[in-house]
């Protein structure tokens, strides 16, 4: 089933929450709507799901080709999963999963023993048939989760969608769930849609990634291409660490700090003040000039624990820079603090300062 | 063995190595609190409490008992004191009943919408709990006799009497145990999650199942206990009734009045027998409260 929400616009008051924004999410995909808090991702999910109303002279909201733009959230078929699980407390999580199914009209509600079957395969699948009879106060967090998963499935919906599932859960339950939602999703193959401020997140569990900002959207992609191909400056500096220099291209070169760099995307500038970025895994690190230019630094800081060393850095032209280094390399360099090291970019990004646009 | 006691652990357990060795440190019995003083506040408690409560219900009850079994039974089925107590108990429980339907309302209004004025109205909530009662009673009165504002409306157009009937009554004990409804269905309403009727409603609910479903048994401990705080409440109320009531034996005669009659007549042991009666009745209430609070508190997470 897929998913097609065009021109949408959303204001409360004077804040612009959506500025016409259009989606398209193909039958069967995993998509995360990602940017930071204020940049409107839970409201355009909010309003797919019909919980909100876009503005008058927004397009169309279409599930399969068919509008539902007008249609109440209850008529729409969508599984919503909420931040914070919104399970009925008096309700076992049998009775929580079943409740989708024990509300609809006479003639389409399923037999009890439909329903029973149901709930049963239901809880099953998100591996909680042990715990039917308890109440969700009972339960860990993600757990709870889990139940407002298959509570949100039991109604067959049509797409599936899901508000920061995770922003609740310590960072360990986060990542087994994560994973667990991945392989149900290549599973159940249900169209879904997640809202996420983790960047991690988002690149790990989605097929394509929206990243968000300021009520519009900066780029859709694959998560390789969002975060090795960033069209913007925005989705350069949120997803992942960068390192900022201010620089000028000048014939097919970028010139910043004490180094230059070809960038023949570039080539037909003429002096054109650039922003800089270099992620800190894309230095090469060595204690010697070896020949070719390089960034000169100090050493000020050295976090070790992890699977890469960390380091952080003065630029021999003022600029603090941050680097990472496989730590095989780190133990090969000897580097201690106060030391000099000499960086070599591998990959800049250039983007063209806002205002020459 | 006093030495062997001494080598115990907090937890209790002897460590087998330890057993012939000296103690090392003196087992500590008692965990010095921040705070000193639970001997003199606990002895204070006690003491305030036996004084005000416990001596003076003891008092009665045994009050009761100077009138022998056939005595208290005659009292008791005596058509007027039998006449009095369905009066209260009818009038309590309507009151009550209607305070649940329309403090529900208020309450309702008063936590899920913003309006102008709304501070103030949710200030006069506390108005029967602060003024003195027989105020209450001689307003009521004014206002819904026949010849007052409401009183003359509702006698010529509905041909209703209220002030100097049950129904005068009713209205009396409603207007004394609005509050209790309200101030405990409130914090229940607002910590009511905005996300389980969204949910609710994601799910194919229509309003009524949502609200009848979902709504209604999250906050229905809280509701059933404002009912009882005011069905409670209602039982003993004397001051604002007396006026509108008019007090005529067999029709208007509520219990804490009959009580008041029985002690002017000197009938002490009757009067005590009525009032037992009437305090194993709010000690029940008081039972059903608890189990109130017991149960949401089990779904409270």
């Amino acid at each position: 089933m897929s998913i097609e929400a065009l021109n949408i616009s959303k204001s409360f008051g004077d804040f612009c929450a959506l500025d016409d924004v259009s989606l398209a999410v193909k039958s069967g995909e995993l998509v995360a709507l990602l940017g930071p808090s204020g940049s409107g991702k839970t409201t355009l999910l909010r309003i797919i799901a019909g919980l909100e109303q876009p503005d008058r002279g927004s397009g169309p909201i279409r599930f399969h080709e068919e509008d539902v733009a007008l249609r109440r959230v209850g008529d729409r078929e969508v599984g919503f999963v909420f931040q914070h699980y919104a399970l009925f407390r008096h309700m076992t999580v049998f009775e929580n999963v079943a409740f989708g199914l024990r509300v609809r009209p006479k003639n389409s509600r399923p037999s009890k023993a439909t329903i029973n079957h149901r709930v049963r395969q239901l809880l099953e699948l998100v591996q909680l048939d042990t715990m039917a009879t308890r109440y969700p106060h009972q339960l860990s967090g993600g757990q709870r989760q889990r139940v407002a998963l298959a509570r949100a499935l039991a109604i067959e919906p049509k797409v599936l969608l899901l508000d920061e599932p995770f922003g609740a859960l310590d960072a360990k339950v986060r990542q087994e769930l994560r994973r667990w939602l991945r392989r149900l999703h290549d599973e159940i193959h249900v169209t879904s849609v997640f809202v996420t401020h983790d960047q991690e997140e988002a690149l790990e569990l989605a097929d394509r990634v929206v990243v968000m900002n300021e009520g519009r959207i900066e780029q859709i992609g694959p998560p390789d291409e969002v975060f090795h191909n960033p069209k913007t400056e925005f989705v350069m500096n949120f997803l992942g660490q960068v390192n900022f220099f201010g620089g000028r291209v000048e014939g097919g070169k970028v010139h910043f700090s004490t180094v230059a760099y070809d960038v023949p995307a570039h080539a037909q500038m003429q002096d054109q003040p650039v922003k800089v970025f270099v992620r800190p895994h894309e230095f090469d690190v060595s204690t010697h000039a070896d020949g070719h230019a390089a960034l000169r630094a100090t050493v000020s800081r050295i976090h070790s624990a992890g699977p890469n060393a960390r380091l952080q850095l003065i630029a021999e032209s003022g600029e603090s820079l941050s680097v990472e280094l496989p730590q095989e390399r780190f133990r090969e360099l000897n580097i201690h603090p106060g030391g000099q090291v000499y960086l070599t970019p591998r990959d800049v990004k250039v983007f063209v300062a806002d205002y020459v646009i | 063995m006093p030495a062997k006691d001494l080598t115990r652990n907090r937890e209790g357990a002897v460590p087998g190595n330890r057993r012939s060795m000296k103690p090392l440190a003196r087992p500590q019995w008692k965990h010095h609190s921040v705070l000193p003083g639970f001997g003199l506040t606990m002895g204070f408690s006690l003491l305030y409490l036996s004084l005000i409560v416990l001596i003076p219900l003891a008092a009665l009850f045994l009050k009761s008992t100077t009138i022998g079994r056939p005595e208290f039974w005659s009292t008791m089925s005596n058509p007027r004191v039998l006449a009095s107590f369905k009066l209260t108990f009818g009038a309590s429980f309507a009151a009550a009943a209607i305070n649940g339907i329309f403090g529900l309302i208020v309450t309702w209004v008063l936590v899920r919408y913003s309006f102008p004025g709304k501070k103030i109205l949710d200030a006069m909530i506390d108005l029967p709990f602060a003024m003195p009662t027989a105020v209450s009673g001689i307003a009521l009165t004014y206002i819904y006799s026949t010849h007052g504002w409401i009183g003359k409306i509702l006698d010529r157009y509905f041909g209703l009497e209220v002030a100097y009937t049950p129904l005068g009554i009713v209205v009396a004990l409603t207007f004394i145990g609005l509050p209790f409804v309200v101030r405990t269905l409130q914090p229940a309403l607002e910590d009511l999650e905005s996300g389980i009727e969204e949910a609710a409603a994601s799910l194919g609910a229509t309003r009524a199942q949502t609200f009848l479903r979902v709504i209604l048994p999250t906050i229905l401990p809280a509701w059933l206990t404002g009912f009882a705080l005011a069905f409670a409440r209602a039982l003993g109320e004397y001051g604002s009734i007396v006026f509108i009531a008019g007090n005529k034996p067999m029709k208007t005669e509520i219990v804490p009045l009959l009580i008041v009659t029985k002690l002017e007549q000197f009938e002490y042991g009757q009067a005590a027998a009525i009032a037992v009666v009437t305090l194993c009745a709010s000690f029940l209430i008081l039972l059903f409260i608890n189990f109130l609070q017991w149960l949401s508190r089990r779904y409270a997470s």
